[in-house]
């Protein structure tokens, strides 16, 4: 086994006890549970970060395969929800950022083998921009998808005088997850919007189809994240509708990765090694 | 040991109201010291609050209860009679289980409450003066405020508010982050609101207001919040400015209607309210909940919480139990091994006086030694003893372990195949007694 796939092994086995830790040890406010899983985490993020600056150093940024590719969202994915952990002293986004993560990085597994073939003269600085600005938004979204859920989950019981029993006993108050989502909105849309732009610039001078329906989902859902960041910073919505929104356009997000990845939109192509 | 450790006590499940008053020891009743007196009892400690009251003691089983009912009953000039059919009586690891759970909260009338263990520490540091409390109690004490430590972190027995105006507070704290942000408006005076307010202010909340028909009412509650009263009639205005509002007028129709907070809403840019409404009739229209951001809590709802609250505390307590029962089981092993220790004790000196008196010898013998050689003698000398008695010692906490009813036999085994007992003798007559 040569150091790339031990490090993959050790990688996912970590955040495959982090993930499940955390989750249970938070379902079941198991503080001591969470927090080991949180530190397996950890551990998983920091040999995850070498072995991408392994290939970063080994292969150059423009050359990573689409594997690394996945395995780089999902490193944004652990690093936003580091952050905004250590912002907020609560594990609770790790419910849905570790699972996610690992599931990504498992994935990654069956793009092994493929590259993307960009012309060398466009690839460093266009195809870096859209590829970086979406994964920070992708990940920042996840966040919001996960505090959406919670806070709908929540409020539901606050606004049906339901028992705040279970799990719920432990988590933080609406308004917390209320920030998250108004964060997210924040930095994540100028975010979106900056890949999206680069990603027109770049798409013709790759030689995609810059009109396909991949390309129309995403103006689709650049269109409900200029919505959202209208609603939070013009009108002042919060709470229930915005939440909402964050979930929705989470898992269209993640549709359209998935048909990404799927249908090689970018030009992946099997190459030799 | 002198004795085991029994507890003798009545609550507020083995005796009413009027007994528990009767009976109470308040301070300077009963002191530690008279129940020592005698030679029933070595040590002791007497809990008294408005729902128990307990004498901890380490003394004699068949006679010490009875002793300490006696001087209880005879503090208010009672016998014995009347006071037993109240009382409980717990001996050993019954005893050690008891004051856990009394520690923990978990025999408590709302399980969880913490005053118990704040006045158990109390009639410890008040024992601990008094100089009536020894190896066992002390011992006792420490590992009962571990365990409570224990129970109330690893368990939510208390987690959740079991009073309706700590459960509206409980329930604000869910929607706002930061209470310390968050503005408050008392409408009416009652005194649940009142009790409420006071929950808010104690939880940091920026500031509040009150209002009520009477303004002089209401500037009076005001000077004892220190808080801004407002007009009555400015209510409507002062609502856009505040975060929970509490509501207990006596109003007979509804004073906040759903199709003025609408309008409300979009001015305050859709920011959360939280109406508390313990007024009978309502003072708020309950459609009012069905806005986005805003949540209705009215008196019914809050006693659905605090009763689901106390079910929560229950279940709480079944899992404080076990932590219980665990720290139980380890007191007792630490009580047992009182038992040996007076024979382990003897068994290491007696090794390390021959030990002694033989390094003395050789040394004579030898003369003068190189460096260094002196101490590695010694250093030999004590590991041969330390591994010479590890067994008899193994033998002894493991037959006393497995038999305790025949430790007494077993402790004599050792001491007799020894010597243990002669040997003390001699030093006594060549010495004098230890000191220990």
């Amino acid at each position: 086994m040569d150091y790339e796939n031990l490090l993959f092994v050790c990688v996912a086995f970590l955040y495959s006890l982090g993930a499940f830790g955390i989750l249970m040890g938070t379902l079941a406010m198991r503080r001591p549970l969470s927090a080991a899983a949180e530190i397996l985490t950890l551990a998983g993020f920091a040999l995850h970060s070498l072995s991408l600056l392994l290939a970063f150093v080994t292969v150059g940024y423009a050359d990573l395969s689409a594997n690394q590719h996945l395995q780089f969202l999902a490193w944004c994915i652990i690093a936003c929800y580091l952050a905004a952990r250590y912002k907020l002293r609560h594990p609770f986004l790790g419910m849905t950022a570790a699972p996610l993560a690992l599931l990504l990085y498992i994935l990654s597994l069956r793009l092994t083998g493929l590259k993307n073939l960009l012309p060398d003269n466009l690839s460093a600085l266009f195809f870096s921009l859209h590829v970086w600005s979406l994964y920070l938004s992708f990940a920042i979204m996840a966040l919001a998808f996960g505090a959406g859920l919670l806070f709908i989950y929540t409020e539901n019981r606050i606004k049906n005088k339901e028992p705040l029993a279970g799990f719920t006993r432990d988590m933080p108050a609406l308004g917390a997850y209320d920030k998250i989502n108004k964060g997210a909105v924040i930095a994540g849309f100028p975010l979106f919007t900056l890949g999206l732009m680069a990603g027109i610039v770049w798409a013709p001078a790759a030689q995609t189809v810059a009109a396909n329906p991949k390309a129309m989902l995403s103006l689709f859902i650049w269109l409900l994240y200029a919505l959202l960041f209208y609603q939070r910073t013009a009108l002042g919505y919060r709470g229930k509708k915005t939440a909402l929104m964050a979930v929705i356009i989470f898992s269209v997000s993640a549709l359209s990765l998935m048909i990404d990845f799927a249908t090689f939109h970018h030009s992946y192509r099997f190459l030799p090694d | 040991m002198d004795g085991e450790l029994l507890i003798v006590g009545l609550n507020h499940k083995t005796a009413p109201v009027e007994v528990r008053e009767r009976f109470a020891l308040n301070e300077g009743d009963l002191s530690g010291n008279t129940l020592l007196a005698g030679e029933d009892v070595s040590e002791c400690l007497i809990l008294s609050t408005c729902n128990r009251v307990e004498i901890l003691a380490v003394g004699r089983p068949e006679t010490a209860p009875e002793r300490l009912l006696e001087a209880w009953a005879g503090v208010r000039a009672e016998t014995p009679d009347r006071l037993r059919p109240y009382t409980y009586t717990h001996k050993g690891r019954e005893a050690v289980r008891h004051v856990f759970s009394v520690a923990a909260s978990l025999d408590s009338l709302v399980p969880g409450e913490p005053q118990i263990l704040g006045q158990l520490k109390d009639a410890y540091k008040k024992a601990l003066e008094g100089g009536t409390t020894g190896q066992i109690l002390n011992h006792l004490l420490h590992k009962a405020f571990f365990a409570a430590k224990r129970v109330r972190s690893e368990t939510g027995i208390a987690s959740s508010a079991v009073s309706v105006s700590y459960a509206a507070v409980e329930l604000a704290k869910r929607i706002f982050e930061d209470m310390g942000k968050t503005r408050a408006l008392l409408v009416g005076a009652g005194e649940m609101a009142e009790l409420a307010a006071t929950h808010l202010v104690n939880a940091g909340i920026a500031s509040l207001k009150i209002t009520n028909r009477t303004q002089e009412r209401a500037a009076h509650l005001a000077g004892r919040f220190r808080a801004e009263a407002v007009p009555f009639e400015d209510l409507a205005r002062h609502l856009a400015e505040v975060d929970i509002i509490i509501s207990s007028t006596g109003s007979p129709e509804p004073i906040i209607r759903e199709t003025d907070l609408r309008g409300l809403m979009q001015k305050r840019k859709n920011k959360p309210m939280f109406f508390i409404d313990i007024a009978v009739p309502r003072d708020v229209e309950p459609a009012v909940n069905a806005i986005d951001n805003v949540y209705l809590y009215d008196i019914d709802d809050l006693r659905e919480v605090v009763e689901e609250n106390l079910l929560h505390r229950r279940s709480e307590a079944v899992r404080g139990q076990e932590i219980v029962d665990g720290e139980t089981l380890a007191f007792c092993s630490w009580m047992r091994s009182l038992v040996l220790q007076p024979t382990i004790v003897d068994l290491v000196r007696r090794g390390e006086k021959i030990a002694g008196r033989e390094l003395e010898k050789t040394l004579k013998r030898l003369g003068p030694l190189p460096d260094g050689a002196c101490d590695a003698l010694k250093v030999m000398l004590s590991s041969v003893v330390k591994k010479l008695n590890h067994e008899p010692i193994t033998y002894l906490k493991k037959a006393c372990a497995d038999h305790p009813e025949a430790k007494l036999r077993h402790i004599g085994t050792v001491r007799r195949i020894f010597n243990l007992d002669n040997e003390k003798q001699d030093e006594y007559s060549k010495e004098g007694p230890e000191k220990s």
